[in-house]
């Protein structure tokens, strides 16, 4: 009889989530700027795949003609090219790839650490959670960025470690998410329900809690995929972030930063990259937020 | 004792609200939340605004001080003589002046209408200021302390915050808000909804205390027929934004017309027929974003025919100020059945 | 009240010690075997040995941190690698230019997102709210290093009205990286500033207030904004203390002397004792405007207050 009532709520909930997901696309639909973000999204994706395939490394993106040097645009090189003689559009559009896998693998490290965490800190409580919300107090009180410049210091420079870096930067923010989410939805009656016929709190934590706290969540990391592009770039621009000669946004732009007076063209067009980016990468949070929780649209 | 005698054309006027339409319009679609309410209201007299929940009851309230929440609600016809002026076509100076000094208005929920970083004397206080010109800060905070006694609150917890107080506490200092520049009209809507049963009774019996002392007149708004019953002259009951059935207290409550008023009764617990089962009223409140051509109510109505679904019934005089919207008392013969079982 | 600062104050001491501890070890790691900081790396066995006896590094960690730690307390955290200065008072000399521009940056956050903010959200779905959010979205989305090379190229390339870098201008070279700070914040503020505006609008006091006879613009100003404030007060004093330690690319950018680019430099440096120390004092100053944050928020929330005065 239990197992029965438990069965037909697993149904209606998982019935309830899907009607709830196309709600929430059908919301999110209706949002321009939602769509424009996604788009661009998508396109960027595009770009940075097919990057790796249109043009070759060693010559194109690393290696330039260096009696090409420092052309301002053209048709030839669109958005001109660097004290190399590099072609800044091709090394733009290359760049994707470093922005997008550090903004994308470190939101994952992040969310790996955080979720996993905070889960356990608010589903088992008491002292571990404790333990837990301290630790993710002191990771809180030091700066983002002075914390990844600390990390990728200690730990060495390259992309791994920056991806590192940025991811345990941003989890303490999952961290205290996913425990504010298991917390709210761990008292409802479907999870009592689980409990009380007896379903062991591993499997209860992740085929129930989590699947249903999962909105906040998932914002959150469509937000901080931006940010992390962000940091990650910052680092790179300070000299510790993707080493040298890859061109990853931020160190173009600390490159260029030397011929800002007479060729300021190259300081234009990577901050750009990241900037639309970024900005497609919030548009998209955004419009996730406001079709999980409508509240605030009407 | 024969409340029922006097009609309300005989008194002096206070409110009167002709043909309101208000809409609210949403991204996914328009509300009609009030269809052409007319209704009157005499100097110290308590009218009842009954209906369920999304009926237009709070709407047509909000409409008299002019406060319906602009985007999305839209006044889209109507008025609403307060005192013979039109609300409607008021100046924002004049609403001012207006609100809180003539007409006060009591709301559902005390937990929330109170301002939280503001101490309660602060937030009765600042009516007084409002509306009494040349009066000190000093005096209007005495002022303050003294409503907050008039509603049985000892004046020195006039320096407390909202959130020390307990509901029906809470509930005390928005009346004593209220109260508080002697207003001409009180829309109290509903007042003790939010509170448990028995704070409900002690709230009610200030208001009524008070609603005397005060000579005020009163709109009590309910889906509770027992307050309607006990604080109420005239009942208007409310159904898709429109009103289905309008009279005294008696002629509501003894001489019921309306299907639905019927349905409201039936669906009442009745102590003397213990083992009747409840009779609600079949299906549910209609889809306020579709315009229906016919009577709102006849989808759910056990005698509606036909007819019912062509056009809306009008409201007409049943004799000595009682009113319904029913086409089937184009059939002079028709009569309900309240009271009666039905099968099935 | 006070009971609370004091409480509050034990509760951060906790703070400080995991804070410092988290840095110190990052850095322990860091730094490979200090020794070879001390004696040249041709040195012979007896000599690593006893240098390491000498300067206590053979003691376990904890024994070490335990003794950073209190020389810490006495002023004393050890002396750059690079310039033999101590890095106590080489951090205490340039904090005061960073905190400068921290409370100008805030400043000018303040200024311009609460009025924009509110206007946004009163008059939401109009051109005007649209208009300033999709302006703060690009400024969120921006790079601090990236508006500050466009501000410097504008500004200080282009029309020669401000210095392109240093401090040695008083005000005027402090406007330039105040700005590259300040205008992120405040594109963040005024969206906070909106949507807690939307939210405390809509609350039904404000609809009391409004039925007493308050006018619009008082119901907006006074009974709105005064509950608004509480979620602007919190980012804006988390963002004071991020900013604090994050204007490291602001000060990168303009050659500002502030703390940030002390640190960036001595990681450049490998300059050890100087990158933990100025970590250790920026996160202990970040953990006490948190607090500072949270006492403010007390007094403007009665709620929070009477909480803690019952304790």
């Amino acid at each position: 009889m239990k197992q029965k009532t438990h069965a037909a709520e697993h149904t209606e909930e998982h019935a309830q989530s899907r009607s709830m997901m196309q709600e929430v696309w059908r919301r999110f639909k209706k949002n321009k700027g939602a769509v424009v973000g996604l788009c661009i999204f998508l396109v960027i994706c595009v770009l940075a795949i097919s990057a790796g395939f249109v043009y070759d490394y060693d010559t194109q993106v690393v290696g330039g003609d260096v009696t090409q040097r420092l052309q301002s645009p053209s048709w030839e090189h669109p958005f001109g090219t660097d004290e190399m003689g590099r072609d800044i559009l091709i090394r733009v559009i290359y760049g994707a790839r470093y922005s997008l896998s550090v903004g994308v693998v470190a939101v994952a490290i992040a969310l790996v650490i955080g979720v996993s965490l905070g889960a356990l800190a608010g589903y088992v409580g008491g002292i571990t959670e404790n333990i837990i919300m301290r630790i993710t107090d002191i990771f809180i009180a030091v700066p983002n960025i002075l914390l990844a410049i600390a990390i990728v210091s200690a730990m060495g420079q390259s992309t791994l470690n920056l991806m590192i870096a940025v991811g345990i930067c941003s989890s303490a923010s999952f961290v205290q998410i996913s425990r504010a989410a298991v917390l709210t939805v761990r008292n409802n009656e479907y999870v009592e329900a689980a409990r009380a016929i007896g379903s062991n709190s591993f499997h209860t934590v992740f085929s129930h809690i989590l699947p249903n706290s999962l909105a906040p969540i998932i914002v959150q990391a469509t937000l901080r995929v931006g940010a992390s592009i962000i940091s990650a770039s910052s680092l790179s621009f300070l000299g510790i972030g993707v080493p040298l000669p890859a061109p990853e946004w931020g160190a173009m732009l600390s490159g260029g930063r030397a011929y800002i007076r007479d060729y300021s063209y190259m300081t234009l067009f990577p901050g750009l990259a990241i900037m639309l980016t970024v900005v497609s990468l919030n548009l998209v949070g955004d419009a996730l937020r406001d079709a999980i929780d409508p509240k605030l649209k009407k | 004792m024969n409340k029922e005698e006097h009609k309300t054309s005989d008194v002096e006027e206070i409110l009167n609200i002709k043909d309101l339409v208000v809409d609210y319009e949403t991204e996914d679609g328009i509300i009609h939340a009030v269809n052409g309410v007319s209704l009157t209201l005499g100097k110290e007299r308590t009218l009842g605004l009954v209906g369920e929940t999304g009926a237009g009851k709070t709407t047509t309230a909000l409409s008299v001080l002019n406060l319906i929440p602009n985007p999305p609600g839209v006044i889209k016809n109507g008025e609403i003589l307060l005192n013979g002026k039109d609300v409607l076509k008021m100046t924002e100076k004049e609403l001012e002046a207006m609100r809180g000094s003539d007409v006060a208005m009591i709301f559902q929920d005390p937990m929330t209408a109170l301002n939280p970083v503001d101490t309660v004397g602060q937030q009765i206080a600042e009516t007084i200021l409002l509306h009494n010109e040349g009066i000190s800060k000093k005096e209007a905070m005495k002022r303050a302390g003294e409503m907050l006694e008039v509603v049985g609150i000892p004046a020195s917890r006039a320096s407390e915050y909202p959130h020390q107080f307990s509901g029906g506490m809470k509930q005390r200092v928005v009346i004593a808000i209220g109260l508080s520049c002697n207003p001409k009209l009180l829309i109290a809507d509903e007042p003790t909804t939010a509170l448990d049963v028995t704070i409900q009774a002690q709230i009610l019996d200030i208001m009524q205390n008070l609603k005397k002392q005060y000579q005020t007149s009163m709109i009590m708004i309910t889906h509770d027929l027992g307050i309607v019953a006990k604080v109420c002259d005239e009942v208007a009951v409310m159904y898709a934004g429109r009103i289905v059935e309008y009279g005294s207290l008696r002629d509501i409550f003894k001489r019921t017309k309306h299907p639905y008023t019927e349905g409201l009764f039936d669906s009442l617990p009745n102590i003397k027929e213990r083992s009747a089962r409840l009779n609600p009223i079949p299906g549910l409140v209609p889809d306020p974003t579709v315009v229906q051509p016919g009577c709102a109510f006849a989808p759910r109505c056990r005698y509606a025919t036909e007819a019912c679904k062509m056009a809306v019934p009008e409201l007409r005089c049943m004799g000595n100020g009682h009113y319904v919207a029913c086409s089937a008392y184009d059939d002079p013969n028709f009569k309900i059945r309240k009271g009666e079982k039905v099968d099935g | 009240m006070y009971k609370y600062i004091l409480k509050r104050l034990v509760l951060l001491i906790p703070v400080i010690i995991g804070v410092s501890l988290l840095v110190f070890s990052i850095m322990d790691i860091a730094e490979g075997d200090p020794v070879y900081q001390i004696v040249s790396e041709t040195a012979s066995e007896e000599v690593i040995e006893a240098t390491r006896e000498a300067y206590g590094l053979n003691d376990p960690f904890l024994v070490r941190y335990a003794r950073y730690m209190i020389n810490l307390c006495k002023g004393s955290m050890g002396t750059s690698y690079i310039t033999k200065q101590d890095v106590f008072k080489t951090y205490m000399e340039l904090l005061p230019n960073t905190v400068k521009l921290s409370l100008l940056a805030v400043v000018i956050a303040i200024i311009v997102s609460i009025p924009l903010g509110i206007n946004a959200a009163i008059h939401q779905n109009t051109w005007a709210d649209t208009g300033s959010m999709f302006t703060s979205l690009l400024f969120v989305s921006m790079p601090q290093f990236w508006l500050g090379l466009l501000l410097m190229l504008a500004f200080a390339l282009k029309l020669g009205w401000f210095p392109s870098g240093g401090n040695e201008d008083g005000l005027k070279s402090l406007i330039l990286p105040a700005f590259t700070v300040g205008i992120g914040l405040a594109a963040l503020m005024t969206r906070t500033t909106r949507s807690s505006m939307l939210e405390t609008i809509r609350q039904d006091y404000i609809t009391t207030a409004k039925a007493k006879g308050v006018s619009n613009k008082n119901a907006i100003y006074h009974h709105a904004f005064k509950n608004a404030l509480i979620p602007i007060v919190t980012v804006g004093g988390m963002q004071l203390a991020q900013v604090l330690g994050g204007s490291v690319l602001a000060e990168t950018v303009f050659s500002y002397p502030g703390v940030g680019r002390l640190i960036v430099q001595s990681i450049e440096r490998r300059d050890i004792p100087m990158v933990t120390g100025a970590l250790i004092l920026t996160t202990i100053i970040v953990s006490v405007v948190n607090l500072a944050t949270d006492i403010v928020y007390a007094f403007i929330d009665p709620r929070i207050k009477s909480q803690y005065a019952r304790k």
